[in-house]
C-alpha cells in the first residue's frame, strides 16, 4: 500500500515543526504550508493528490473555514481534520457543516490526534489518480499514456510505461527486482531479475538527462529499484 | 467582560501550551533526532517565556481592573524607566534598531517604575509586532506638566476607525485578527489604567510617515 500523504496547513512554527516530525515517524509523507491561500492551493493541486488535510482554523490570509469550504466546493473530498484554539461549540458545528471531517481542540494530546488521523484515513476514499504526473521536465500523461521531455514526446514501450508507473506509484520505496517482475511482467513470468535491468536501462537512457548518473530511477546496490522524482 | 476575557485569552494561552505539549510527547517517545533536540529545548523555552508573559500580563490587568494592584510611587528619572524597559524587552528587541530621542535635563516623574517600566514594554512590543520589525523609536520630553513616553514605529499605523478603541480592553484590530498576530488585547488598556491611576493619559497618532506612535503621559515630581 503506497504510504498516506498527509497535507499539514498550520502557521504557528512550533507546530508545525512537532506534528511534521511526529507524523513523519508514524510513516506518513507530511507537505506543510503556512497560510489559507497556499493551503487551498496545495489541497487542490491537480498534481498533488493528499489522503488526508490537518487544518488550522485560524490561518492568515484565508481562514480554514474557507480553505475547507473552497475544497469542497472544487469537489475535493479529501478528508479535513480542523485544528483549532477555539473551543466553542460553535466553531465545531460550523467546521463540521461546511464539510470537515472531524474537528480537535488545541491543546489536543498527540495519541488522540493520530488515532483521529488513522480513522479518517481507513475510511477514505482511494485517492483519486492525478491525469498527469510530472518530475523533472518529465510529464506522464496516465489518460492518453503519452510521456514527454522537456516538451518533446519520448517513445515508451508498453512494458516501459507499466514499469515506470509502478516505480511512480511506489516512489520513494525501494523495489526488489523480484517484486518488479512478478507486478509489471506477472507472476508466472519465465524471464529473470536481468529483464528488470535491461529495462530500466532502456527507460533511463530515454528519461534521465544523464542515464550513467540518474536522478530519478536509481539503483539500491543489492536491492532494487527506487524512483526518486 | 468576564466572558470576552475568557474567549480571547484562552485561546492564546492554548497556542503556546499546544506547542510545549508536542514538543514534550515527541521528546519522550524519541520522536526526535539527536540533531534537532536543541531546537526542541529552544522552541519549549521560547514557548515558556511567551506563556510567562502572557500570564504576567493577565495577572497585572486583573489587579489593575479590580483596583488592587499596589503601587509604589516613588520620583524616578525619564532615562531609568526607559532604560529598564528596554532592558527587559530584550529578547523582543534583539534584531532590531531602537532610536533614542530623550530631552536633555528631563525632571523626575512621580511613578511606580514597575508599572511605567511595564507600560513601556507593552508599547515597545507592540511597536515591533505591528510595526516594521526592524525600527522603533523611543522617546522622552517634556509636556508642560508631565513627561511625555513615546514609542513609534515604521509600520501601517492605526486605522482612523480605530483610533477611539484601541484602548478599550479586549479590542483587537481588523487587520491583526486577519494577519493572525498573536496578542491578549488588553496591553494598550492596561497602559491607559496604569497612566491614569498615575494622574496622567494616554495618546495615540500616526506619524507623518506612516508608521504609528503611541504615547504615555505622567506627571513630574514637584
Amino acid at each position: 500500500m503506497p504510504v498516506s500523504r498527509i497535507l499539514l496547513v498550520e502557521d504557528e512554527p512550533g507546530l508545525l515543526l512537532t506534528l511534521t516530525d511526529r507524523l513523519i515517524s508514524q510513516g506518513y509523507e507530511v507537505a506543510s504550508e503556512s497560510d489559507g491561500e497556499s493551503g487551498l492551493a496545495r489541497a487542490t493541486s491537480p498534481t498533488e493528490p493528499f489522503d488526508l488535510v490537518l487544518l488550522d482554523v485560524m490561518l492568515p490570509k484565508k481562514n480554514g473555514f474557507e480553505v475547507c469550504r473552497k475544497m469542497r466546493q472544487e469537489g475535493r473530498m479529501t478528508p479535513v481534520l480542523m485544528l483549532t484554539a477555539k473551543g466553542q461549540l460553535n466553531d465545531k458545528v460550523t467546521g463540521l457543516k461546511i464539510g470537515a471531517d472531524d474537528y480537535l481542540t488545541k491543546p489536543f494530546e498527540m495519541p488522540e490526534l493520530l488515532a483521529r488521523v488513522e480513522a479518517l484515513l481507513r475510511r477514505a476514499p482511494e485517492r483519486p489518480s492525478p491525469q498527469v504526473f510530472q518530475f523533472g521536465t518529465i510529464r506522464v500523461d496516465w489518460k492518453t499514456a503519452a510521456v514527454s521531455k522537456g516538451g518533446q514526446p519520448v517513445e515508451l514501450s508498453a512494458r516501459e510505461f507499466q514499469l515506470l508507473k509502478y516505480l511512480i506509484d511506489h516512489r520513494g520505496e525501494t523495489i526488489p527486482r523480484e517484486d518488479l517482475l512478478s507486478k509489471v511482467w506477472g507472476y508466472d513470468t519465465q524471464m529473470n531479475t536481468r529483464t528488470v535491468d535491461v529495462h530500466m536501462v532502456w527507460l533511463r537512457q530515454k528519461l534521465e538527462d544523464n542515464p550513467r548518473y540518474p536522478e530519478f530511477i536509481i539503483t539500491m546496490r543489492g536491492f532494487g529499484y527506487r524512483f526518486g522524482g | 467582560m468576564q466572558m470576552d476575557f475568557v474567549a480571547g485569552v484562552s485561546h492564546e494561552l492554548r497556542t503556546p501550551l499546544s506547542v510545549i505539549r508536542s514538543a514534550g510527547e515527541n521528546l519522550a517517545d524519541g520522536v526526535v533526532a539527536a540533531d534537532k533536540t536543541a531546537n526542541y529545548g529552544a522552541l519549549v523555552r521560547d514557548e515558556g517565556r511567551r506563556l510567562s508573559n502572557m500570564v504576567e500580563q493577565i495577572l497585572r490587568f486583573a489587579g489593575v481592573e479590580s483596583g488592587r494592584a499596589p503601587y509604589t510611587f516613588a520620583a524616578v528619572s525619564a532615562s531609568k524607566l526607559i532604560e529598564r524597559a528596554l532592558e527587559e524587552s530584550r529578547a523582543t528587541l534583539e534584531n532590531v534598531v531602537v532610536e533614542k530621542q530623550i530631552q536633555e535635563a528631563l525632571p523626575n516623574v512621580m511613578a511606580d517604575e514597575s508599572s511605567i517600566s511595564h507600560c513601556l514594554q507593552n508599547l515597545l512590543g507592540n511597536a515591533v509586532k505591528y510595526g516594521d520589525g526592524k525600527w522603533v523609536r523611543v522617546e522622552a520630553a517634556r509636556q508642560g506638566a508631565f513627561i511625555e513616553f513615546a514609542v513609534a514605529d515604521r509600520g501601517p499605523g492605526v486605522d482612523p476607525a480605530e483610533k477611539r478603541n484601541v484602548f478599550n480592553p479586549f479590542f483587537r484590530g481588523k487587520k491583526a485578527i486577519n494577519d493572525q498576530i498573536h496578542g491578549l488585547g488588553i496591553g494598550l488598556s492596561l497602559v491607559k489604567r496604569v497612566a491614569e491611576t498615575h494622574g496622567g493619559r494616554v495618546n495615540v497618532r500616526n506619524q507623518p510617515d506612516g508608521g504609528a506612535r503611541f504615547s504615555i503621559l505622567i506627571p513630574v515630581e514637584e
